[in-house]
């Protein structure tokens, strides 16, 4: 590939040739203002907030769109070019509403930022604005508010390229353009959220955000989705120790710029039917059992349980390290037989969502053979047989009427998990662990990519993760190797002795997370759909 | 960290202590001072009270100085609504966080976002007039003059929106701001 030198801004840039100007500055650090250009959609030009001056060239120039040239000597900070920018925003609030005091956008809206930086002119209008539709559901989960829009065509564009379901569309001309659906159709899209996020205004809001908080009172931390086996990075935004939204996260490998609807709005169930407290069957009073007390017994239980005797149900959906401490102590300390549960597969479709729900089903394959996982089905057989006297459930599973009425005979069944649900009923222990949004780990996507997720919102105080449980849980027993003070260590541990693991740190763990070994590195589904094109 | 020496003309005169008089010694004449100035007040508060400082509160109150700005109220619109639209931006503002919003959607008006709560907890707050300088719309001022007055309990010392509702009115001022001299000067650069 040739490649072409430019100036900008005195600066001498060189890039690949076919390089737009905007992406050329961005490689030295300038910012081109814009609002029409995503790196990930297609290049329209249709805003104009990118124009800047190039010497020798009649006109100026769209910078998402012109391709820089040799010896192109380019401006974009001049009081020239900065006229220019304060005309196009001009002309972009000749209609705009300026309804910032109820706009959800504000705090993280281009046009109040590129307001302030760029132009910070009072208005010169003294016709009456253009009215438009306000607060006007497009689909179940996106209400637009016409005013507002700046005619970007960056939703109408993630609908015909990433989305493919060509659901949004302009309609009408001049100032009376407005964004629509097709008569009689509705934006119900998986993907409808992702226009919400790359509205560049607050034209587009989330049905289910709206007005619940203001954008500058949340605090960010980097997650991981965990609603199906790809795992899309994603940060959760969280105040007063409550989740409020889930954003994506960019990551080339899992999920480019997008994720679902569905996994976006999970955190609902996550949050609402969540474990609280420590239920122990055979407790006396009303009084909550503390944890240490409840490991006690569980200790006791397996100090009486012979070598072998031990169950242990694993959810493809626990973190690497909760499995490792799990599989370490299962068997090191008590020679446990393994089976696999997890959530029922659901829907797939062509972009993101996989049919596996659960978000580390490769991580538990690696990390407990393949092979030594058993099904749900040999578990019930040897539940029957009477082949296990002691069974551990550890994270989120979707067991049927028979599995659960096969568990109720156990002897002893405990429980390390974070959702309610119907089986809980044949447990006599259970111990919350946190979700995902909760604590800090490690997951591995279908496509092998390991990424970490961070702890946003505290869980309560009897809420702990299933390795620390475990940990606390040997040492009662008598097993003492079994003593991570932190999930750090234990994915050192991982790192050091587990093959596929090899080499990995934590630290450089972000922000794309790394590639498990023995799987083929791949890009996301939506960045092959785009190759190729312009 | 070691502050910097300051220069020599700035720093402190070392003060030179004088030794006392005998007379000063004494005290006696020093207490006899302070006693023929206390009679002095005593007999004139009795007999034509022309130098009294004390006012006979709560009979008698000083007026407050012109500025101040007393408990908060909500403006309200023609129709009696409250012109605060949520936008919190009195809450971000506020240093000591004594404002609670809830937020509302209201789908049949043409602002559609208005506050279900809006409470000030005045045992918290400060009186730095932060919020009314924050608000976009005009929708909060201090300028009731009212002082708060103490209650039984902190329950009581919060007010909620119906009673800041009721001790605002209603407002003229137009939602987005006026068209004002200091614009006019501006453009005048650019046309
Ligand atoms: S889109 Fe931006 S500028 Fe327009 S009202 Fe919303 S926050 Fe304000
Ligand atoms: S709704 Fe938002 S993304 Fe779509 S055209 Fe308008 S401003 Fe652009
Ligand atoms: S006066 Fe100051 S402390 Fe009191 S509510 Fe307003 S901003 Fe907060
Ligand atoms: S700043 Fe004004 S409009 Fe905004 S929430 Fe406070 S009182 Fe309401
Ligand atoms: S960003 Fe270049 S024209 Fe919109």
């Amino acid at each position: 590939m040739s490649t072409v030198t430019c100036t900008i801004d005195g600066v001498s840039v060189t890039v690949e040739k076919g390089t737009t100007i905007l992406e050329a500055a961005r490689t030295v650090g300038i910012e081109v203002p814009h609002f029409c250009y995503h790196p990930a959609l297609s290049i329209a030009a249709n805003c104009r907030m990118c124009l800047v001056h190039v010497e020798k060239a009649r006109n100026p120039l769209p910078a998402c769109h012109a391709t820089v040239a040799d010896g192109m000597v380019v401006d974009t900070a001049s009081e020239k070019t900065k006229h220019l920018q304060e005309a196009v925003l001009e002309f972009i609030l000749v209609n705009h509403p300026v309804d910032c005091p109820v706009c959800d956008q504000a705090g993280e809206c281009r046009l109040q930022d590129y307001y302030r930086d760029y132009s910070a002119r009072p208005s010169r209008l003294d016709v009456p604005k253009v009215g438009k539709p306000k607060a006007k559901p497009l689909g179940p989960n996106v209400i637009l508010d016409a005013e507002r829009c700046i005619l970007c065509t960056r939703c109408v564009r993630f609908t015909e390229e990433i989305s493919k379901d060509f659901q949004l569309q302009t309609i009408g001309r001049g100032n009376h353009t407005e964004i629509d659906t097709f008569p009689g159709t509705e934006f119900d899209s998986a993907y409808s959220l992702n226009t919400v996020d790359i509205c560049p205004v607050g034209a587009l809001t989330s049905r289910d955000f709206r007005f619940k908080k203001r954008v500058w009172l949340l605090s960010r931390h980097e997650t991981v989705c965990a609603g199906c086996a790809r795992g899309c990075a994603s940060f959760v935004d969280h105040a007063d120790n409550t989740v409020y939204r889930y954003v994506p996260r960019y990551n080339p490998y899992v999920n480019d710029h997008w994720m679902c609807d569905a996994g976006r709005l999970r955190f609902h169930e996550l949050q609402d039917h969540r474990l609280r407290s420590v239920m122990n069957r055979d407790a006396k009073g009303d009084a909550e059992p503390s944890v240490g007390e409840t490991l006690e017994r569980i200790a006791e239980a397996l100090r009486l349980t012979e070598n072998g005797r031990l169950g242990i149900l694993l959810s493809p959906s626990l973190s690497n390290e909760d499995i490792y401490a799990l599989r370490r102590f299962g068997k090191e300390a008590m020679g446990a037989r393994f089976y696999v549960g997890g959530r029922a597969p659901g829907d797939a479709d062509e972009i993101l969502v996989m049919a596996d729900k659960n978000a580390n089903r490769l991580g538990l394959e690696t990390l407990v053979s393949k092979a030594a996982l058993k099904s749900l089905d040999a578990l019930a057989k040897d539940l029957g047989s009477g082949a296990i006297d002691v069974l551990l459930i550890a994270g989120e599973h979707e067991l049927s009427d028979a599995v659960i009425e096969a568990i109720d005979k156990a002897a002893h069944v405990v429980a390390l998990t974070n959702l309610d649900a119907p089986w809980l009923r044949a447990v006599d222990r259970v111990l919350p662990t946190p979700q995902t949004f909760e604590y800090d780990g490690t997951y591995v996507s279908a496509t092998g990519r390991v990424q970490r997720f961070e702890r946003g919102v505290q869980p309560g105080p009897s809420v702990k993760p299933a390795w620390e449980l475990v940990c606390k849980l040997a040492k009662l027993y008598g097993y003492a190797d079994l003593d991570f003070a932190s999930v750090r260590s234990i994915f050192k541990e991982i790192s050091l002795g587990e093959a596929a693991f090899r080499g990995m740190n934590w630290k450089a763990l972000r922000p794309f997370g790394a590639q498990l070994a023995g799987v083929a590195e791949t890009m996301s589904p939506t960045i092959h759909a785009r190759a190729g094109k312009h | 960290m070691k502050q910097p020496l300051r220069p020599k003309s700035e720093r402190a005169k070392p003060f030179e202590r004088r030794e006392m008089t005998f007379a000063e010694k004494l005290f006696y004449p020093a207490i006899w001072e302070g006693l023929k100035v206390t009679t002095k007040h005593l007999v004139e508060n009795i007999f034509g009270r022309k130098h009294t400082v004390t006012l006979e509160y709560p009979e008698v109150q000083r007026p407050y100085p012109e500025r101040f700005r007393g408990q908060h109220r909500l403006m309200q619109r023609d129709d009696g609504s409250p012109r605060c639209v949520a936008c919190m931006c009195c809450s971000t503002a506020c240093p000591s966080n004594c404002i609670t919003i809830v937020a509302g959607e209201r789908p049949e008006e043409t602002i559609e976002k208005f506050p279900m709560r809006f409470e000030i907890d005045l045992l918290k707050c400060i009186y730095c007039g932060m919020c009314v300088e924050a608000c976009p719309c005009d929708a909060i001022r201090m300028d009731s003059g009212v002082h708060p007055k103490p209650t039984y309990n902190r329950q009581a010392a919060i007010i909620d929106k119906e009673g800041l509702l009721a001790a605002g009115a209603k407002t003229i001022a137009t939602q987005g701001g006026t068209f004002g001299s200091r614009v006019a000067g501006h453009l005048k650069k650019h046309i």
